[in-house]
């Protein structure tokens, strides 16, 4: 059956309507799924089974939060999670004799969440280091501060959680908790540490616990979200600035404190904010009977 | 329209305007494949380690057709891609077809596959095509 305007002889296969030389795709299935991603997530995915006994053709599509259809796989896509400081992601498709799996891949880093190790440090009791914190009671209080680059989080956003994690490289010899309070640095975009930072500004946010420290070589984590919402809520602050804290020796024993550095090389301490809401991502596949493998 | 065939899905009215409604409709025209592999059996083609192998099959159609391409780019796992595929899950991408652009392409003679190598090792992969007798451009 040829089409309108065309002869039945037409050997050309796009002058067709119908022709038993060129089969139609056999429709199986239409499907539609979605994956929801929370921060902190990489890698999302949905399955469709198909009854079908092998590998069969098929077409995928996910759609964006603008509601277009975009066919996988598709180049790296600046995936509509917006704002949430993840340049590409993935999304990508593939059959087995069982189902069809569609999925997002994050590039790099997580879905809604920066995670980054100290880039600036300063130590009351090691001004001449600087690559490392003290923090406790050394013969004395010992203070410090990190400052941590490149937050990628958009102004005003919400936290729902962020953590210090203080690396344990040196442990003073002394028993009992370590006490200390950690203050953020109240500024849109904490500069470097070229000087001491301990008089800077502090947030009205702070973080005073006991410290139960872990063994050498593992971390202190600390909840750290409010202080991290306030700098982040500050009218001054860009994704991509710089934020830092302040930690001081709030009457720790005799001899408890902790260095999170030794030799060169070791483990930084870190720094981990989940953010925002969550995105849904939703897939469309139409399944053919057409076997493949 | 003067004259037609329609054939409707089951529990569907011939003279349904919806287009979903049918198995045909000489309105619509139809996605027809030209060609696949010999058989409708999965082909295979070694690629050299870190290296990069061509395949191309002649269609002569004398246009560009859409075409689809499925890769098991993850040797033997049974799992199959649709077209240039990368990462996804922690599958692995041991051989993947090179991307349109960088190589893989369809023109108005020849569907000309690029197949990329990851691995420190020769593999075989296997893939299957659809060459369609719609025009692309």
């Amino acid at each position: 059956m040829s089409k309108e305007g065309y002869e039945a002889t037409d050997p050309d296969p796009n002058h067709k309507l119908l022709d038993a030389d060129y089969p139609f795709f056999k429709f199986h299935d239409d499907v539609t799924g979605s994956v929801t991603f929370t921060a902190g997530d990489t890698h999302k995915s949905v399955d469709f089974t198909h009854d079908l006994g092998y590998v069969p053709a098929f077409i995928s599509y996910w759609k964006d939060q603008n509601s277009r259809l975009h066919f996988i796989p598709g180049l790296p896509y600046p995936f509509g999670f917006e704002g949430s400081g993840i340049d590409t992601a993935y999304a990508y498709a593939y059959a087995d004799n069982t189902k069809i799996r569609c999925g997002v891949q994050i590039a790099a880093g997580a879905y809604n969440q920066y995670s980054g190790s100290a880039y600036d440090f300063w130590s009351t009791k090691d001004p001449l280091h600087d690559s490392c914190t003290r923090v406790g009671n050394d013969g004395g209080d010992s203070n410090g501060a990190f400052r941590f680059t490149s937050i990628n989080i958009p102004q005003g956003s919400t936290i729902s959680s962020a953590v210090l994690g203080f690396y344990i490289g040196v442990k003073g010899a002394g028993t009992g908790d370590l006490k200390a309070k950690i203050y953020g640095i109240d500024e849109d975009n904490t500069s470097d540490f070229g000087s001491s930072p301990m008089g800077r500004t502090q947030t009205t946010n702070y973080d005073e616990s006991s410290w139960s420290l872990p063994a050498q070589g593992q971390y202190s984590n600390h909840n750290v979200t409010s202080i991290v919402q306030e700098i982040i809520g500050r009218n001054g602050w860009s994704t991509g600035n710089a934020l830092g804290f302040l930690l001081f020796n709030n009457g720790s024993p005799d001899n408890v404190w902790v260095f999170d550095g030794d030799v060169e090389g070791s483990p930084s301490s870190t720094l981990t904010i989940s953010y925002g809401g969550n995105t849904t991502v939703y897939f469309r596949t139409i399944i053919f009977k057409d076997k493949i493998a | 329209m003067p004259y037609g065939f329609k054939i409707s899905l089951p529990g569907k009215d011939v003279s349904s305007d919806n287009p979903q409604d049918f198995v045909f409709n000489s309105e619509l025209g139809s996605v027809k494949i030209v060609y696949q592999p010999p058989n409708k059996t999965a082909q295979t083609v070694v690629v050299n380690a870190s290296s990069t192998a061509t395949v191309t099959i002649v269609h002569n159609l004398g246009y560009i057709p859409l075409c689809m391409i499925f890769v098991e780019k993850g040797i033997g796992t049974g799992k199959w891609w649709n077209g240039y595929a990368i990462g996804g899950g922690g599958e692995t991408d041991d051989v993947t077809l090179y991307p349109i652009g960088g190589g893989t392409y369809a023109d108005k003679t020849n569907l000309v596959l690029v197949f990329k190598n990851n691995t420190g090792a020769n593999k075989t992969v296997s893939y299957y095509y659809y060459i369609l007798g719609d025009s692309a451009v």
